[in-house]
């Protein structure tokens, strides 16, 4: 295609962006003499432009858009939203036929404008009595800025500027490390001024790639009118710290998700005008993007003022989709409730709308926000509104890293994925169940596995003499990673692997490091899969490996507790399993409580019989559930065994979920929730619990 | 005359050649950074001022007996496809000029691996000179052993 026609459509797709916003601003403040002077002005002067490249079809088009506008500022005309709405039209079917002309090289693409010019002139063409046209305001809304001086530039040109500059920083880095050794050189001057040249020629060229994150939100006042005008809803989007910036790459990598999340707070945080007048709410709902700079990241908010989070909706979700099983439900807290709406497949929408409640939803959005090394949270307030917290790196160029030891070679793991860092001594020993190592976290059983063994490396010696572990967070998933040693945290840049070693999925890629020496980068998605892969033993098709990554690992713990059926417990509350004999137990008000870690917790049993054989030791789970501690006395641990597949709930009773079938055995699935909830006491006399 | 420059180099005793336009740079032994779990003739990556090279080891390669961790080995550094890459030669030998018209072809008996990865042989007064195809001896993915 022509230069000039190419230039002609970027501009004019920029234009129509800004006029987007300037119209549904407009449509909020009608009297705003700015906005109708702005909005005026741009639709001339992409019309001036067409006309004079020959373009009469769009020309044609934005004339009759004009006039309504310009019926408007004279005051013929009221704002209003069918008005505005024809305009916007105008405006959708000049941006289809520039995109069209951005692929063809012909002119104009197919269809008929004749019934939207016809529309456009009957808006220009209806008059209003004087009394009726408001005066408008003197008041403006709009910041009148002087366009900063500004020149276009390739992206392509940007771009290998910033890679030449990472390749001039790393030269330098090898340099500084030369000098190093030989301060007295006489290039040990020159060298400081090159390096801060350096410093400042990347930080400038990181500054071309800046863009503010308003960029991102242009098209979204546009999305909320559109969505909330089909829902019958009432919305007003507010932005705070639009000049925020960051990465080019980034801003375009966030753009979909946000957009995503905006629409999903239309369609199920904001209530209808009468749900909240009913609420006590305005029936206007407020929607809220704000962004701005935390240390190296850049952290960005979505708040509305809807209705928050509904848990038991959640709940019902996520039993009628099956994405975790009962058991598992029944102890989550809320915290774990909100990470649920972020699995694949979740959705709370009873029924399916245009644009959400497709289960398509959330966990995309997360996914591709941990792709780039950011992280979202959720945050709820019921019946006041529900938050999403985004926290995204500034830039993707350079990457904070650790350096990790293992098996005698040395690994770079992204910070970002990185929770935090153990020893394994003491209380944070590594243990063995069966051949799997797991370390005890504050209350939570944490998978391990050596990195070496992961890499192919060879197998890790159990007596390793140190072992440090890495503690792994993506997305729900929470692993470690056993290594040798733990180096300097350095700032990497990120070289691709070369197509021969693309395919595999445990390294983002590797880089040159300060001295020189070339090394790898580790992907955490990629040892997230193989630790999941891990425990199924193999990954049969992709469905698995999404599953094994996103769900988390439930198990069980399978025990023998007085007469009948084996019982099993949620492995993931417990946290340890004592062994206590009779005078071990005391008795506090009449209820047993056992030493544990210098506190006193309860104990409990599956059937009130709180009897030992003189000296033998019985076995205690240990469960640690959000609200409390309890001890659970059994009389044998059998084996951790993976979830139950089904609980039939017709043999459920007080402190039993129901039954499953486990390696052909019949097993009672112990409520865990329950015994934690303080109901269940058992006295000293008669040895039976009372509810 | 028709005719090129070819980079001669041994491998277990065999004389090899590739055209000295596609030759980048020779260099001695480099520290390596190898790569886990990748296909056994990568042996690593190697920093070539600044560029990041992918080592490959032209024996594993040609299925040829492997050398002692100590031998001395040379790197003919080539590019393909915009990414640079090191063929881990024995030792490379002088720049020779062969013409074309002196190219045989290769003999039905020849190990299908070296078939393919061989685009013509010269014979010589002692022996052959081997001419090696840099793309197929690269793409990995023709090889189904290393797939």
């Amino acid at each position: 295609m022509d230069e000039i026609l190419r230039e002609f459509a970027a501009e004019t797709i920029e234009h129509l962006t800004a006029l987007d916003r300037d119209l549904v601003r407009l449509e909020q403040n009608p009297n705003d003499a700015d906005l109708i002077h702005n909005s005026f002005r741009s639709i001339h002067n992409i019309k001036g432009t067409c006309s004079f490249l020959g373009l009469n079809r769009l020309g044609g088009l934005l004339h009759a858009a004009e006039s309504v506008l310009g019926k408007i500022r004279d005051g013929a005309l009221v704002v209003s939203p069918a008005t505005i709405g024809v305009v916007l039209d105008a405006c959708d079917r000049v941006r289809n036929l520039v995109g069209a002309l951005d692929e063809t090289t012909g002119l104009n693409t197919g269809g008929e404008d004749a019934e939207l010019i016809a529309r456009l002139e009957g808006f220009a063409k209806s008059t209003i009595t004087p009394e009726l046209a408001r005066p408008l305001s003197e008041t403006s809304t709009t910041d009148r800025r002087a366009d900063p001086v500004s020149i276009r530039v390739n992206l392509a040109t940007i771009e290998n500027l910033m890679a030449t500059v990472s390749e001039l920083v790393l030269t330098r880095n090898q340099l500084m490390q030369m000098s190093r050794r030989d301060p007295d050189s006489e290039f040990a001057l020159p060298l400081q001024h090159l390096s801060q040249l350096t410093t400042e020629l990347q930080e400038s060229v990181m500054k071309t790639r800046m863009q503010p994150i308003g960029h991102a939100w242009a098209k979204l006042p546009r999305v909320v009118r559109d969505l909330a005008g089909e829902h019958g809803k009432k919305i007003e989007l507010k932005f705070e710290g639009a000049e925020t910036e960051l990465d080019r790459q980034v801003l375009e990598l966030i753009r979909d998700p946000l957009t995503h999340m905006v629409r999903n707070a239309v369609d199920h945080g904001i209530e209808t005008p009468e749900q909240r007048i009913r609420a006590g709410k305005p029936d206007t709902g407020t929607i809220t993007l704000s962004a701005g700079q935390e240390g190296g990241a850049i952290i960005v908010t979505l708040s509305d003022d809807g209705n928050g989070v509904d848990l038991d909706n959640v709940r019902r979700a996520a039993r009628a989709v099956g994405i975790v099983t009962e058991a598992a439900l029944h102890a989550m807290n809320e915290q774990q409730l909100h990470a649920l709406i972020f699995q694949p497949g979740f959705t709370t929408a009873s029924e399916v709308s245009a644009l959400s409640g497709r289960g398509v939803g959330l966990d995309v959005v997360r996914t591709n926000i941990e792709k780039i090394g950011g992280a979202v949270e959720l945050s709820s307030f019921p019946g006041r509104g529900a938050r999403f917290t985004i926290k995204i790196p500034l830039t993707l160029a350079i990457v904070p890293s650790l350096i990790l030891n293992c098996a005698g070679q040395r690994f770079a793991m992204p910070q970002t994925a990185i929770a935090e860092l153990v020893r394994a001594r003491g209380e944070q020993r590594i243990e063995w169940l069966h051949d799997a190592p797991v370390m005890r976290l504050r209350g939570q059983l944490l998978p391990l596995m050596a990195l070496q063994e992961v890499l192919g490396l060879g197998r890790r010696d159990r007596l390793a003499p140190e072992t440090y572990v890495a503690v792994i967070s993506v997305g729900t998933q929470r692993f470690g990673i056993m290594v040798d040693g733990i180096e300097d945290a350095e700032e990497i840049v990120v070289k691709r692997l070369s197509p021969l070693l693309r395919g595999l999925s445990m390294f983002a890629g590797s880089t040159i490091l300060g001295d020189g020496r070339i090394i790898m980068i580790l992907d955490p998605h990629g040892l997230a899969v193989a630790v999941g892969a891990a425990g199924e033993g193999r990954v049969s098709d992709h469905d698995s490996a999404t599953y094994t990554q996103l769900v988390p690992r439930a198990g069980l713990l399978l025990f023998r507790a007085g007469e009948g059926a084996l019982k099993a417990v949620p492995l993931e509350s417990v946290t340890r399993i004592e062994e206590i004999t009779a005078d071990q137990v005391e008795w506090v008000g009449g209820n047993p409580v056992m030493q544990y870690r210098g506190a006193a917790i309860p104990l409990v049993t599956t059937n009130g019989a709180m009897s030992f054989d003189a000296r033998r030791k019985r076995p205690v789970l240990v469960l640690q559930l959000p609200s409390r501690t309890v001890g659970l006395l059994a009389d044998e641990v059998l084996d951790a065994v993976e979830d139950a597949p089904s609980i039939d709930a017709d043999l459920a009773r007080p402190g039993i979920l129901g039954t499953s079938l486990i390696a052909g055995k019949l097993v009672e699935i112990v409520d865990d929730a329950y015994y934690a909830s303080g109901h269940v006491l058992v006295s000293k006399r008669d040895g039976r619990s009372a509810a | 005359m028709t005719g090129r420059d070819y980079v001669s180099f041994m491998l277990g005793g065999q004389s090899f050649a590739i055209p000295v336009h596609q030759v980048r740079d020779v260099l001695r032994r480099q520290p390596i950074t190898p790569v886990p779990l990748a296909p056994p003739a990568i042996v690593g990556l190697l920093n070539l001022r600044g560029r990041i090279v992918t080592a490959i080891d032209l024996r594993v390669r040609l299925g040829l007996p492997l050398r002692g961790d100590q031998a001395a080995v040379t790197n003919l550094v080539v590019e393909l496809g915009g990414e640079l890459y090191a063929l881990i030669v024995d030792a490379a030998g002088d720049v020779l000029h062969f013409d074309d018209a002196a190219l045989a072809s290769l003999p039905v008996t020849l190990d299908p691996v070296w078939r393919d990865m061989v685009s013509g042989i010269f014979p010589l007064e002692q022996g052959f000179m081997v001419i090696l195809d840099i793309g197929r001896a690269i793409d990995m993915t023709a090889c189904p052993d290393a797939a």
